[in-house]
């Protein structure tokens, strides 16, 4: 569905100071209807390759593919696309139900329809109740909640989540990745980072993983742990990523 | 077809300052405009008494300056946060990973800001025609003009700061853009000036700033109408159309600008 084509970046934060590699000839497919995880330490560069995949900023060499199925113009590729950052905090003076509408029209999402989903999402992610407040009242989880609500009212075909987990308390995880196999059970693409491999073993199907800008491994989950996918023994995935950070 | 999606951009440009213009409305900022307006007609009441001759004028000066600060003050303070706040919200990311061009996010933004701008303008100014109207004067059509120019006044500022927060900091922009605004204002004042036109080359960097800098001095028309002079229809039309001129020279570069812009 989306293919990273040997990007490479680097940031230049003084004039005189040395660049910083943030990523290394980074390439890897997403395969569509899949859920890939996005496994990377702190600083490993997460947050800057899906930064790219969204045109917020260039590559320094590379390119990213869109399969043709997400559409022709960026903009079209874009409204296929729902995208949350990490860390989200909006408007603050909203409520959010008035954020989601806000989201909703730029989706041109007919009225009717934003209602009902506002109100489907909303409890499905149990924020409904909160949805006439103010945001600058929400809490860290409430507003990854009302994040991920606001990114499936166009009905995305992909969804990238910048850390969708984060603050989330234990209750609301289990919720929001239910929440994830659902939308992945109705055919959707996702493509999450997250620093937690538990969270990943749980639901994805592919990873990849970053270490200091470099890809160490990209494909099956499966395939990592060395085991059949209907044989749930093994080594746990947390291990194999430990092995593969020792790699020469 | 072109025209089909310039039209989708244009109305998602107007979602975006529907509710940009919602959000400020709500914050602070407007509880600001509020309170200097209560200032401004206690001060208005309170210097009329003291003046002799003509009160009324002395509402009208108050009020067509005080309007003035405090769009000018408005504008600096939300042009220079727009860039910056929604980056470090991440609220741009939110935006922009929908189906609308940044010129178009750009241009929802200064609409909501604008209207932000006008409600201000038009509330305080027409509290000063009132008390000028009370205390006896009659309204002038010249009145409305300088409203208008006030407003224009207001967007030019609000459009050079954006376009300075496109490549510094909150501080510089504002510095900067004050510093425009107050050489602006004295640009057809040191053209006049005879030190100036004695000097050849000071008389050409004046005129040369004139020409490419934004003059602030041709859409302040206060002296006219406090004065009650006349001014022809051509000179309002002209320089009418020059603040709408310069106003989409600015906003013209400052997209050219974002739309090459890192996000990070
Ligand atoms: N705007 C920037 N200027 C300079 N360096 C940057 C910038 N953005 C990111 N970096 C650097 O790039 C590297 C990767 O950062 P990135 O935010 O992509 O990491 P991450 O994998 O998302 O980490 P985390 O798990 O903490 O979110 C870091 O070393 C960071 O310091
Ligand atoms: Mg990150």
């Amino acid at each position: 569905m989306i293919e990273f084509c040997h990007i490479s970046k680097s940031f230049r934060t003084d004039f005189w100071a040395r660049p910083i590699n943030a990523l290394t000839d980074v390439s890897f497919q997403l395969s569509s209807k899949e859920v890939t995880g996005f496994l990377g330490a702190n600083g490993s560069g997460k947050t800057t390759t899906l930064k790219i995949l969204m045109h917020f900023i260039s590559a320094s060499a590379g390119e990213v593919v869109y399969a043709p199925e997400l559409g022709k113009t960026f903009l079209e590729i874009v409204s296929n696309i729902g995208y949350m950052p990490e860390r989200p905090y909006f408007y603050s003076n909203l409520t959010g139900r008035e954020f989601l509408f806000y989201m909703g029209s730029l989706n041109e999402v007919k009225m009717p329809l934003l209602r009902e989903r506002v109100s489907r999402w909303g409890e499905r992610l149990q924020i409904a109740h909160a949805l006439d407040r103010k945001i600058n009242n929400y809490s860290k989880g409430m507003l990854q909640r009302l994040g991920l609500v606001s990114i499936l009212l166009h009905g995305p075909q992909l969804l990238i989540l910048d850390e969708p987990l984060s603050g989330v308390d234990p209750i609301g995880r289990k919720e929001m990745k239910a929440a994830l196999d659902e939308i992945h059970k109705e055919g959707k693409t996702i493509f999450f980072s997250s620093h937690i491999v538990p969270d990943i073993e749980e639901i994805c199907t592919s990873v990849v993983v970053l270490e200091e800008g470099k890809v160490r491994y990209s494909g099956p989950v499966d395939a990592l742990l060395g085991r059949n996918s209907n044989k749930k023994e093994g080594p746990s995935l947390e291990d194999m990523v430990y092995k593969l950070g020792k790699l020469p | 077809m072109r025209w089909n999606a310039l039209i989708s951009d244009f109305k998602k440009s107007v979602v975006v300052a529907r509710y940009t213009f919602a959000e400020l409305y709500r914050s602070k900022i407007m509880i600001n405009i509020v309170l200097l307006g209560l200032f401004l007609l206690v001060a208005c009441f309170v210097a009329a008494e003291f003046t002799y001759g003509v009160p009324q004028k002395v509402a009208i000066d108050f009020g067509l300056g005080g309007l003035s600060i405090a769009a000018v003050g408005i504008a600096l303070l939300m042009g220079s946060t727009l860039l910056a706040k929604d980056v470090e919200s991440r609220t741009i990311y939110m935006v922009l990973s929908r189906p609308i061009s940044r010129h178009g996010f750009l241009f929802g933004k200064v609409l909501g800001m604008a209207g932000i701008l006008l409600i201000n303008v038009l509330s305080l100014g027409l509290l000063s025609f009132f008390v000028y109207w009370v205390l006896g004067g009659k309204i002038h059509f010249l009145f409305f003009w300088a409203l208008l120019f006030s407003f224009m006044e207001s967007l030019l500022v609000l459009l050079i700061v954006i376009l300075w927060s496109t490549f510094s900091n909150q501080v510089i922009s504002i510095i900067a853009t004050f510093s425009l605004f107050t050489v602006g204002h004295a640009v057809n004042d040191a053209l006049a000036n005879s030190f100036v036109t004695r000097n050849p080359s000071l008389f050409k960097f004046a005129h040369f700033y004139s020409l490419f800098f934004p003059n602030f001095s041709k859409i302040n028309i206060k002296d006219f109408v406090l004065y009650k002079q006349m001014l022809p229809a051509s000179y309002l039309i002209g320089a009418l159309s020059y603040s709408l001129m310069y106003s989409l020279f600015l906003f013209t570069l400052t997209a050219y600008i974002f739309n090459r812009k890192n996000l990070d």
